[in-house]
């Protein structure tokens, strides 16, 4: 980058060593289940040469057996309602949370920090509790199953929404948007085709942040789910990664899993990069890992 | 002209500093409540309905019965689930599992992730983006599938079995996936570096490099400045990524389920996970997890509290 000299106190060779290891010891493992996908024979564990079987066009394969399909339909169903609601949520909360002077501000953002800091068990049983236990609207009109499950991830997913959101109207300030009420906008022109025209990459990222983390989500979907039709793609490989029935088909469905995880997340950040060309390299480096974190 | 402006400024200064004057009053407040009344309902309301049913009591057909009102609630099933805790208790065997778990695992991350998230850093040079990228991977990878890839390779006729044996280190495929205490801690390290390594990453790319070069040039050796400048200064960083990985990990119950599968390895998590989904024993369930919210609570404050005696502290 800027200054590619290396900085601070100067290590010994093997330091770079351990680095590269270490990836190599995150990134190869991944990397041969997703190989075991297209074996040729049954075993996820040892290598009978290449084929596609598992994929597609066998009754046990991914796209044509229903358990397959299944999973990979609701996770798509859970997802793109989560990614709505959460992103609705999260920008009206985010714009509240950075304009809101005085009371109310720092409940508000209390209150948005306890999923992120709570287990995912402990908000799960808490929710499961709540819904079978409250007999009073809008507990009572929620069945474990898809509705249940929708509500979950939008709670475990809007504070992260928020936190991106937000730190993006701390980057833009309030100048923009007094400038084009100078200019004549109204308060609400000013909002709408100012702040919010100015929000819409960081938006954005919010929704497919959401989408990721709802087709990634384990612990909350499966405390909600109901039966065999509200199983989605995690759950799934949860009850069978152990199973001796299992078949490379079940690490197809994990590929899936992982790439539709990784283009998303990839497109967002390259588009928030696009959207933010002109600002400095480094806070690309900064955005880059505020939004992993 | 000159007075139309000096008189906007005047109105500026007088108004509040924020542009917000000209927005209804109220419509920020608007604008956050639907969310807000979310959060009551879904995350507010859960955390009471657990205190409700660990406080409630067990109807004449056993089944547990949440009590809603303070004034009445029952303090035996937590006093119980605590005794319990103590050694020869029910959940004495699961309570040290989880905390030599999490302690094990803890320390590897800091011997793995502190050197590698040093190293990206501070020293990576031209290759820092790329690094930065890769380990970006595994973070946005499905858990699950981590797990799954290393149940592939670690299966009875897997590749680490047969890499071992070729060898010459092992003369029998190893069962590593039946139900050992040692590669549950390494799974669990393994499944959080990615959040551990990654915030610890960002907050030691932050310390200033002045203070590195400071401490060379009066005279301390590479091994002095790193001990006396640069990990004092990687303590809080170090704490708050902890604080990151450890609050997942506490409530973890698919690892050890899909590395071990054996009761003996089970952790807290996974007597929440059993009790609290029905049956008779729902407010022991409930019990236990308001139990481990409130150590972990205990731990986020601790946190909470040395992150703002360090800014004070740099402050001053």
């Amino acid at each position: 980058m800027t200054n590619s000299k290396p900085k601070g106190v100067r290590f010994p060779r093997p330091l770079a060593l351990l680095v590269w290891a270490y990836i190599l010891w995150n990134l190869l493992p991944v990397v041969s289940a997703m190989a075991f996908s297209f074996n040729a024979s049954r075993s996820r564990s040892e290598w009978h040469g290449f084929s596609t079987q598992w994929w597609s066009g066998t009754p046990l394969s991914l796209f044509d057996n229903e358990e397959y399909t299944s999973a990979l339909t609701h996770s798509l169903e859970l997802a793109a309602m989560t990614t709505v609601l959460s992103t609705v949520l999260g920008t009206l909360l985010a714009l509240a949370v950075t304009r809101i002077r005085g009371i109310g501000r720092r409940p508000v953002n209390f209150i948005l920090m306890i999923p992120i800091v709570t287990p995912e068990l402990i908000l799960a049983v808490g929710l499961y509790l709540s819904l079978t236990f409250i007999m009073v609207w809008p507990f009572s009109a929620i069945e474990l199953g898809t509705t249940a499950q929708v509500v979950g991830q939008v709670t475990y997913t809007v504070g992260f929404v928020v936190v991106i959101i937000r730190g993006r109207i701390a980057v833009l300030g309030d100048g923009l948007e007094a400038a084009a009420r100078d200019l004549g906008a109204g308060p609400i022109a000013a909002l709408v085709l100012v702040l919010f025209r100015l929000l819409l990459p960081a938006v954005l990222v919010g929704a497919m942040i959401s989408f990721a983390f709802s087709i990634d989500n384990f612990v909350i979907t499966q405390y909600l789910s109901a039966d065999s039709s509200t199983v989605s793609i995690p759950m799934y490989l949860y009850e069978n990664a152990r199973g001796g029935n299992a078949t490379p088909a079940l690490n197809a469905l994990a590929t899936v899993l992982v790439l539709s995880t990784l283009v998303v997340v990839a497109l967002a950040s390259l588009m928030y990069r696009w959207a933010t060309r002109r600002e400095s390299v480094e806070s690309h480096i900064t955005s880059t890992v505020a939004l992993s974190a | 002209m000159a007075k139309r402006l000096a008189g906007r400024k005047i109105l500026r200064l007088s108004s509040a500093p924020d542009a917000d004057a000209a927005y209804p009053r109220g419509f920020w407040h608007a604008l956050g409540a639907p969310g807000v009344a979310w959060f009551a309902l879904w995350v507010l309301v859960p955390a009471y309905t657990i205190v409700a049913v660990s406080m409630g009591y067990v109807s004449d057909s056993m089944l547990p019965v949440p009590e809603w009102d303070p004034r009445y609630w029952n303090l035996e099933t937590l006093s119980a689930v605590v005794r319990e805790m103590a050694p020869g208790g029910i959940f004495a065997k699961v309570l040290m599992n989880t905390v030599t778990y999490v302690l094990g695992a803890l320390v590897l991350c800091v011997l793995i992730g502190y050197p590698v998230a040093y190293y990206i850093a501070k020293q990576a040079g031209r290759w820092k983006v790329l690094l930065i990228v890769l380990l970006t991977i595994p973070f946005w990878t499905s858990y699950l599938m981590r797990m799954l890839a290393w149940i592939g390779l670690l299966s009875t006729d897997g590749y680490t079995n047969r890499l071992l044996m070729s060898i010459g280190i092992l003369d029998e495929p190893y069962g590593w996936l039946e139900g050992h205490s040692f590669v549950v801690v390494i799974s669990l390290a393994y499944g959080y570096l990615p959040y551990f390594i990654l915030p610890l990453l960002a907050s030691l790319d932050r310390i200033d490099d002045r203070l590195i070069d400071a401490g060379k040039d009066l005279g301390l050796s590479s091994v002095q400045t790193f001990i006396r400048v640069i990990l004092p200064l990687s303590k809080a960083p170090l704490i708050a990524a902890s604080t990151v990985a450890i609050l997942p990990m506490c409530g973890d119950f698919y690892t050890t389920n899909l590395m071990s599968g054996s009761p003996a390895t089970a952790m807290i998590g996974n007597q929440i996970q059993v009790l609290a989904q029905g049956g008779p024993q729902q407010n022991v369930g409930a019990s236990l997890a308001l139990l481990l919210q409130l150590a972990l609570i205990l731990l986020l404050s601790y946190y909470l509290y040395s992150s703002s005696k360090a800014t004070k502290a740099v402050a001053a």
